[in-house]
């Protein structure tokens, strides 16, 4: 169910919408979604978003700090797939936007601990879009690779900036942030836990932190949604697909490229805020340069360029470390060992060489090369029937 | 205390040898550049498993020379395996594809060094003293070491220079770059000066490797070069990417400023300082100090 909700919404213009030829009728305008956008956005949001809570009550606490974390990935990742995939830039170094953002968000918390987190969680989300702009601004305005360079470059230099000894008193240097007042589940919520008939409810804080991060996942992928059938996102691929031509329909190209760069530096500004929020507490080695490269692997594996596909990334990333293990378990490699440390970088990066070359797509592309397949059949079926009835 | 010892003169000597580092990734960067034009992201991590293969060498007993040339060859040879594997495939493809196969690659190659020598920093010996020579009583901060890492670097750039400037090779090289539809019909082997250009490249990483590891005893590491990428990086494009002696000069800017950062206030600055350089160069002039401006500029 939870698959089914989502996975509409991820295509912004589905194949459900492009009505083939007027004569015949497909089946699934049966099901067909509301025409506004917007409204169309928040149908499907809601629908995930009450599909993943229900999932919640399903799987224990380790199975939802999983879920927690993949759904901060996949605001950082949706992000990203935008920039990549719609507006043709890439930026390595959207781990250290998360930090930025998870550190903003921290500090405002710890700094004004009556506030609702929420508030902290937008300050983080535009110090990731400010960061984008400074960092975006000089590189975007070049075509080459200045904008992968640049934000490599931030990735590698921001831990050794945060760590730097001079802030410590700010940004607690190497043994990292804590947040003095992490959310805790409001009280009615844990009352109920105790009520008879709905104990089966009862909260664990793992579920709640969950619910926190899906809810900001889904709010992502809603605005996403909505900025791509926007004019910025016809802007984001015009620019992507020919920059000389934009430039003579008056697009103005330099600052369609920051926009989108500034939009993904705020998603992964959520993004690490989310995951302060959830986790309590970060260090700079949460947010070294492999993982904004990890990232970049989970968005190619997804699929670059959609939104679902970026569910698919964050999930995969999430629950990577517990499927590693398995894996290295199953393979007979201590998973401490030098083999087992680096086996997730080495699967993650030969994926990464692998997909580029023979299937760019990733997983949404088979999942909906397959879906348009299966659909095109009983299309085809349906109006060869009609055909069949009009003719006799 | 004479100037000589003055702390500014012991970053600025420092800041010469780190520099010249950081030259020679630049310049592998800049020859890969104007080959095919990708920005090379794994060049540092190639550098790197040279580097480690050199040292197993030595650790069975083989000298420095030797290794040091079994690591050019092995640079020489993953370079063209790159390009031809890995480069080829994505040409005709949007921007970012080569971009991220090359990541994939960086993560592959790194994630093996760790899983073959472990994640822990290897000494790697040093030819020559690392103890500075003597001027008139004081020890300054520039070793026979510094001075080696400076000489070969100048031999290299003067060896590239001399490639491109009176060879046929180079002149093959700088057709195919410049006009490869023209130079294939000339009868250039453009795919085949291609995959030169990038194991040239390979093979002056690998230099740069051995050099970086015996360096103020870094060590060898897997990750031990992603900052040097770095600041290979940022020289090469503010020296335009395209040109071989901005590269050069734009390393000894990087390594100079990085050191002055690191003297003078802390060594975790230096690459946030270097990356503002880099975003100063890039605001008033995008192409690079020593590039001409391209026509097509959008």
């Amino acid at each position: 169910m939870s698959v089914e909700g989502l996975e509409t919404a991820g295509a912004p213009v589905p194949a459900a919408q492009q009505t083939p030829t007027p004569g015949s009728q497909p089946w699934f305008t049966r099901v067909r979604l509301p025409r506004q956008p917007l409204v169309r956005h928040l149908l499907l949001g809601v629908l995930g978003f009450g599909a993943l809570v229900l999932l919640t009550f399903n799987v224990n606490a380790t199975a939802n700090n999983e879920l927690s974390v993949s759904a901060c990935y996949v605001a950082v990742i949706a992000g990203l797939s935008v920039l990549t995939g719609i507006s043709g830039q890439i930026s390595l170094g959207n781990g250290a936007f998360m930090a930025v953002g998870a550190y903003t968000t921290g500090i405002w918390m710890n700094h004004y601990p009556s506030q609702p987190f929420i508030i902290a969680l937008l300050a983080g989300t535009i110090a990731g879009a400010l960061f984008g702009i400074v960092i975006g601004m000089p590189a975007t305005r070049l075509s080459g690779p200045y904008l992968a360079g640049m934000t490599l470059a931030f990735a590698v230099a921001l831990p050794q900036i945060v760590a730097y000894q001079g802030w410590t008193s700010v940004l607690g240097g190497e043994s990292g942030l804590e947040l003095s007042n992490q959310p805790q589940p409001p009280q009615w919520l844990l009352n109920h836990s105790q009520t008879p008939g709905l104990s089966a409810f009862g909260i664990a804080s793992s579920r709640y932190y969950a619910w926190i991060g899906i809810a900001g996942a889904v709010v992502t992928l809603i605005l996403l949604a909505n900025l791509l059938s926007s004019r910025f996102g016809r802007q984001f691929r015009a620019v992507r697909d020919d920059d000389v031509a934009a430039e003579l329909m008056g697009i103005h190209v330099a600052r369609t490229r920051v926009i989108a760069f500034a939009t993904s530096a705020a998603c992964a500004g959520l993004g690490g805020g989310l995951f302060i929020v959830i986790q309590g507490a970060v260090d700079p080695t949460t947010f070294l340069v492999s993982l904004s490269i990890t990232l970049v692997a989970a968005m190619v594996i997804g699929g670059i360029g959609t939104l679902m596909g970026a569910v698919w990334g964050g999930v995969i990333l999430g629950f990577s470390n517990t499927w590693i293990t398995d894996l290295s378990n199953a393979l007979g490699i201590n998973p401490t060992s030098n083999v087992g440390a680096n086996l997730q970088a080495a699967i993650f990066g030969s994926l990464l060489i692998i997909l580029i070359l023979a299937a760019p797509g990733g997983i949404q592309r088979l999942i909906s090369y397959s879906y348009l397949k299966a659909a095109g059949r009983f299309t085809a079926r349906r109006a060869r029937e009609k055909d069949i009835s009009a003719l006799t | 205390m004479s100037f000589l010892s003055s702390q500014f003169m012991s970053a600025t000597f420092d800041g010469i040898a780190n520099g010249m580092i950081y030259a020679l990734i630049a310049l592998a960067l800049v020859l890969v550049w104007q080959a095919t034009h990708v920005l090379n992201f794994a060049q540092g991590a190639m550098a790197m498993f040279s580097t480690f293969i050199a040292f197993t060498f030595l650790e069975h007993g083989v000298g420095y020379w030797p290794a040091l040339l079994i690591a050019i060859i092995f640079g020489f040879l993953v370079g063209g395996a790159a390009e031809r594997l890995l480069i080829r495939p994505t040409r005709g493809k949007p921007e970012i594809n080569p971009v991220v196969v090359m990541v994939g690659f960086l993560t592959v190659i790194e994630a093996i060094a760790a899983m073959i020598w472990g994640p822990n920093s290897r000494t790697y010996p040093s030819p020559f003293s690392q103890i500075g020579f003597t001027v008139g009583g004081t020890t300054i901060n520039f070793s026979p070491y510094d001075l080696y890492t400076v000489i070969t670097v100048g031999l290299i750039a003067v060896g590239i220079y001399a490639l491109f400037r009176y060879t046929n090779l180079g002149l093959k090289m700088r057709a195919s770059a410049f006009a490869p539809e023209v130079a294939r019909l000339l009868g250039v082997r453009v795919s085949r000066m291609l995959t030169f250009g990038w194991m040239i490249a390979g093979a002056i990483g690998a230099v740069a490797g051995v050099l970086y590891a015996a360096h103020n005893n870094a060590g060898v590491y897997p990750t031990n070069l992603d900052l040097v990428f770095v600041f290979g990086f940022i020289a090469a494009a503010i020296g335009g990417l395209e040109s071989p002696s901005g590269a050069i000069i734009g390393g000894l800017i990087i390594g100079l400023v990085g050191d002055y950062v690191s003297s003078y206030y802390s060594s975790g600055l230096a690459p946030i300082a270097v990356v503002v350089v880099l975003i100063i160069v890039l605001m008033i002039r995008p192409q690079g100090i020593f590039a001409r401006p391209a026509a097509r500029r959008v």
